[in-house]
Protein backbone atom coordinates (compact mmCIF):
# COMPACT_ATOMS: atom_id res chain seq x y z
CA UNK A 1 0.00 0.00 0.00
CA UNK A 2 1.28 3.31 -0.81
CA UNK A 3 1.20 6.53 2.04
CA UNK A 4 -1.78 7.61 0.26
CA UNK A 5 -3.22 4.16 1.12
CA UNK A 6 -2.50 4.64 4.16
CA UNK A 7 -3.66 8.02 4.64
CA UNK A 8 -7.14 7.53 3.05
CA UNK A 9 -7.53 4.76 5.15
CA UNK A 10 -6.83 6.80 8.66
CA UNK A 11 -9.12 9.51 7.36
CA UNK A 12 -11.89 7.88 6.03
CA UNK A 13 -12.21 5.54 9.03
CA UNK A 14 -12.54 8.24 10.89
CA UNK A 15 -15.19 10.00 8.85
CA UNK A 16 -17.04 6.70 8.80
CA UNK A 17 -17.13 6.45 12.62
CA UNK A 18 -17.98 9.52 13.34
CA UNK A 19 -20.44 9.67 10.74
CA UNK A 20 -22.14 6.69 11.99
CA UNK A 21 -22.07 7.50 15.55
CA UNK A 22 -23.90 11.06 14.83
CA UNK A 23 -26.63 9.32 12.96
CA UNK A 24 -26.76 6.95 15.70
CA UNK A 25 -27.53 9.89 18.29
CA UNK A 26 -29.57 11.80 16.03
CA UNK A 27 -31.61 8.59 15.93
CA UNK A 28 -32.11 7.97 18.96
CA UNK A 29 -32.43 11.65 19.97
CA UNK A 30 -35.68 11.55 17.90
CA UNK A 31 -37.11 8.40 19.01
CA UNK A 32 -36.85 9.75 22.77
CA UNK A 33 -38.17 13.01 21.54
CA UNK A 34 -41.32 11.28 19.86
CA UNK A 35 -41.31 8.68 23.49
CA UNK A 36 -41.50 11.85 26.32
CA UNK A 37 -44.28 14.07 26.72
CA UNK A 38 -43.87 16.80 24.25
CA UNK A 39 -43.06 19.51 26.79
CA UNK A 40 -39.82 17.43 27.01
CA UNK A 41 -39.17 17.02 23.92
CA UNK A 42 -37.32 19.78 22.75
CA UNK A 43 -34.68 19.28 26.15
CA UNK A 44 -33.88 23.11 25.64
CA UNK A 45 -36.94 24.17 26.93
CA UNK A 46 -37.07 21.66 29.73
CA UNK A 47 -38.38 22.39 33.01
CA UNK A 48 -36.40 23.29 35.66
CA UNK A 49 -37.14 20.82 38.24
CA UNK A 50 -36.12 18.08 36.01
CA UNK A 51 -32.92 19.38 36.17
CA UNK A 52 -31.84 17.22 39.48
CA UNK B 1 -7.44 13.48 17.20
CA UNK B 2 -5.54 12.80 20.63
CA UNK B 3 -5.98 16.63 21.84
CA UNK B 4 -9.55 15.93 21.03
CA UNK B 5 -9.67 12.72 23.74
CA UNK B 6 -8.03 14.92 25.83
CA UNK B 7 -10.28 17.24 26.06
CA UNK B 8 -13.48 15.18 26.03
CA UNK B 9 -11.69 13.62 29.04
CA UNK B 10 -11.09 16.68 30.86
CA UNK B 11 -14.82 17.78 30.56
CA UNK B 12 -15.73 14.52 31.72
CA UNK B 13 -13.67 14.82 34.71
CA UNK B 14 -14.41 18.43 35.15
CA UNK B 15 -18.47 17.68 34.73
CA UNK B 16 -18.01 14.32 37.26
CA UNK B 17 -16.56 16.69 39.96
CA UNK B 18 -19.32 19.46 39.10
CA UNK B 19 -21.61 16.04 39.98
CA UNK B 20 -20.08 14.87 43.32
CA UNK B 21 -20.51 18.95 44.77
CA UNK B 22 -23.36 19.51 43.07
CA UNK B 23 -24.93 16.13 43.05
CA UNK B 24 -27.58 17.15 39.87
CA UNK B 25 -28.32 15.54 36.84
CA UNK B 26 -27.04 17.55 34.35
CA UNK B 27 -23.33 17.61 35.60
CA UNK B 28 -23.58 13.57 35.36
CA UNK B 29 -25.12 13.92 32.32
CA UNK B 30 -22.22 16.18 30.65
CA UNK B 31 -19.61 13.56 32.36
CA UNK B 32 -21.46 10.97 30.48
CA UNK B 33 -21.63 13.11 27.16
CA UNK B 34 -18.23 13.98 27.16
CA UNK B 35 -16.77 10.32 28.30
CA UNK B 36 -18.48 8.53 25.29
CA UNK B 37 -17.63 10.73 23.02
CA UNK B 38 -14.19 10.94 24.36
CA UNK B 39 -13.74 6.65 24.20
CA UNK B 40 -14.69 6.90 20.85
CA UNK B 41 -12.21 9.59 19.76
CA UNK B 42 -9.35 7.75 21.67
CA UNK B 43 -10.36 4.68 20.10
CA UNK B 44 -9.89 5.96 16.74
CA UNK B 45 -6.42 7.44 18.30
CA UNK B 46 -5.33 4.36 18.59
CA UNK B 47 -6.32 3.02 15.60
CA UNK B 48 -5.12 5.75 13.06
CA UNK B 49 -2.26 6.00 15.03
CA UNK B 50 -1.53 2.26 14.26
CA UNK B 51 -2.08 3.03 10.56
CA UNK B 52 0.47 5.99 10.36
CA UNK B 53 2.91 4.21 11.94
CA UNK B 54 2.70 1.41 9.67
CA UNK B 55 4.34 3.92 6.64
CA UNK B 56 6.47 5.82 9.04
CA UNK B 57 7.75 3.70 11.67
CA UNK B 58 7.11 0.07 9.93
CA UNK B 59 5.32 -0.85 12.51
CA UNK B 60 1.20 -1.53 13.26
CA UNK B 61 2.31 -1.73 17.14
CA UNK B 62 5.17 -1.36 19.30
CA UNK B 63 4.60 -2.63 22.95
CA UNK B 64 7.12 -1.23 25.04
CA UNK B 65 6.25 2.38 23.55
CA UNK B 66 5.20 4.66 26.49
CA UNK B 67 3.09 6.97 24.80
CA UNK B 68 1.23 3.82 22.77
CA UNK B 69 0.86 2.17 26.17
CA UNK B 70 -0.50 4.94 28.57
CA UNK B 71 -3.03 5.83 25.98
CA UNK B 72 -3.85 2.25 25.68
CA UNK B 73 -4.72 2.45 29.49
CA UNK B 74 -6.43 5.27 28.93
CA UNK B 75 -9.13 4.22 26.76
CA UNK B 76 -9.32 0.93 28.68
CA UNK B 77 -9.84 2.63 31.76
CA UNK B 78 -12.55 5.47 29.99
CA UNK B 79 -14.00 1.59 28.48
CA UNK B 80 -14.78 0.90 32.39
CA UNK B 81 -16.39 3.91 33.20
CA UNK B 82 -18.63 3.22 30.51
CA UNK B 83 -18.97 -0.30 31.36
CA UNK B 84 -19.88 0.75 34.77
CA UNK B 85 -22.16 3.50 34.11
CA UNK B 86 -24.23 0.80 31.98
CA UNK B 87 -23.76 -1.76 34.69
CA UNK B 88 -26.77 -0.02 36.88
CA UNK B 89 -30.20 0.12 36.16
CA UNK B 90 -31.05 3.57 37.61
CA UNK B 91 -28.46 6.19 36.19
CA UNK B 92 -28.73 8.21 39.51
CA UNK B 93 -27.26 4.93 41.22
CA UNK B 94 -23.74 5.01 38.59
CA UNK B 95 -23.17 8.33 39.04
CA UNK B 96 -21.14 8.29 42.00
CA UNK B 97 -18.91 5.33 41.07
CA UNK B 98 -18.67 6.29 37.62
CA UNK B 99 -17.34 10.17 38.71
CA UNK B 100 -14.52 8.64 41.00
CA UNK B 101 -13.32 6.41 38.61
CA UNK B 102 -13.49 9.19 35.90
CA UNK B 103 -11.65 11.68 38.62
CA UNK B 104 -8.87 8.91 38.37
CA UNK B 105 -8.91 8.17 34.81
CA UNK B 106 -7.55 11.34 33.95
CA UNK B 107 -4.93 11.14 36.08
CA UNK B 108 -3.42 9.46 32.88
CA UNK B 109 -3.80 12.10 30.68
CA UNK B 110 -0.23 14.31 32.27
CA UNK B 111 1.39 10.64 32.14
CA UNK B 112 1.14 10.33 28.15
CA UNK B 113 1.78 14.16 27.81
CA UNK B 114 4.95 13.80 29.62
CA UNK B 115 5.35 10.13 28.72
CA UNK B 116 7.65 11.30 25.87
CA UNK B 117 9.90 13.57 27.69
CA UNK B 118 10.37 11.00 30.70
CA UNK B 119 11.22 7.97 28.91
CA UNK B 120 12.80 9.32 25.67
CA UNK B 121 14.45 5.92 25.35
CA UNK B 122 11.19 4.10 25.48
CA UNK B 123 8.94 5.56 23.03
CA UNK B 124 9.24 5.86 18.94
CA UNK B 125 7.14 9.11 19.10
CA UNK B 126 9.20 12.14 18.85
CA UNK B 127 9.53 14.88 21.67
CA UNK B 128 6.94 17.76 21.54
CA UNK B 129 6.74 19.49 18.74
CA UNK B 130 3.69 22.29 19.21
CA UNK B 131 4.82 23.75 22.55
CA UNK B 132 8.31 24.48 21.32
CA UNK B 133 6.84 25.70 17.64
CA UNK B 134 9.43 23.40 15.76
CA UNK B 135 6.63 23.10 12.91
CA UNK B 136 6.77 24.94 9.63
CA UNK B 137 3.92 27.81 9.38
CA UNK B 138 1.88 25.54 6.60
CA UNK B 139 2.10 22.62 8.98
CA UNK B 140 1.22 24.37 11.87
CA UNK B 141 -1.53 26.42 9.81
CA UNK B 142 -3.33 22.95 9.05
CA UNK B 143 -2.60 21.46 12.00
CA UNK B 144 -4.74 24.21 13.98
CA UNK B 145 -7.40 23.96 11.57
CA UNK B 146 -7.59 20.12 11.99
CA UNK B 147 -7.93 20.94 15.70
CA UNK B 148 -10.42 23.78 15.07
CA UNK B 149 -12.24 21.37 12.83
CA UNK B 150 -12.01 18.49 15.40
CA UNK B 151 -12.98 20.41 18.54
CA UNK B 152 -16.34 21.95 16.68
CA UNK B 153 -17.48 17.85 15.61
CA UNK B 154 -16.45 16.79 18.92
CA UNK B 155 -18.92 19.73 20.79
CA UNK B 156 -21.60 18.95 18.62
CA UNK B 157 -21.35 15.17 19.43
CA UNK B 158 -21.01 15.99 23.14
CA UNK B 159 -24.09 18.34 22.70
CA UNK B 160 -26.22 15.44 21.03
CA UNK B 161 -25.27 12.82 23.51
CA UNK B 162 -25.84 15.23 26.24
CA UNK B 163 -29.88 15.46 24.49
CA UNK B 164 -29.91 11.98 24.41
CA UNK B 165 -29.09 11.46 28.06
CA UNK B 166 -31.40 14.09 28.81
CA UNK B 167 -34.18 12.49 27.32
CA UNK B 168 -32.97 9.14 28.55
CA UNK B 169 -33.62 10.70 31.93
CA UNK B 170 -37.15 12.50 31.15
CA UNK B 171 -37.61 8.60 30.23
CA UNK B 172 -36.63 6.66 33.07
CA UNK B 173 -38.51 9.26 35.30
CA UNK B 174 -42.02 9.50 33.72
CA UNK B 175 -41.61 5.62 33.58
CA UNK B 176 -40.84 5.70 37.39
CA UNK B 177 -43.98 8.25 37.82
CA UNK B 178 -46.27 5.97 35.67
CA UNK B 179 -45.22 2.83 38.28
CA UNK B 180 -45.91 4.63 41.22
CA UNK B 181 -49.38 6.07 39.67
CA UNK B 182 -50.57 2.51 39.07
CA UNK B 183 -49.13 1.04 42.20
CA UNK B 184 -51.28 3.70 44.47
CA UNK B 185 -54.34 2.99 41.99
CA UNK B 186 -54.14 -0.73 42.33
CA UNK B 187 -53.62 0.11 46.21
CA UNK B 188 -56.75 2.18 46.29
CA UNK B 189 -59.03 -0.21 44.15
CA UNK B 190 -58.22 -3.37 46.54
Amino acid sequence: MTHLGYLLAGWGLSSLVILLYAVRLLKRGAQLSARVPSEYARWMSSPKQNNG
Amino acid sequence: MAIVTYLAFVICAIASAGYLVKRTFWWDSMAHAAGEVGTLTCALVLITGSIWGRPVWNTWWEWGDVRLMSTLILFLLFLGYLALRGAFVSPQRAARPAAIVALIAVLDIPLINRSVDWWENRTLHQKSTLSELKIEDLTLFTLMLGILVSVLVMSWLILHRFRVAWLEHIEFEQGVKTAIEERRYMGHGG
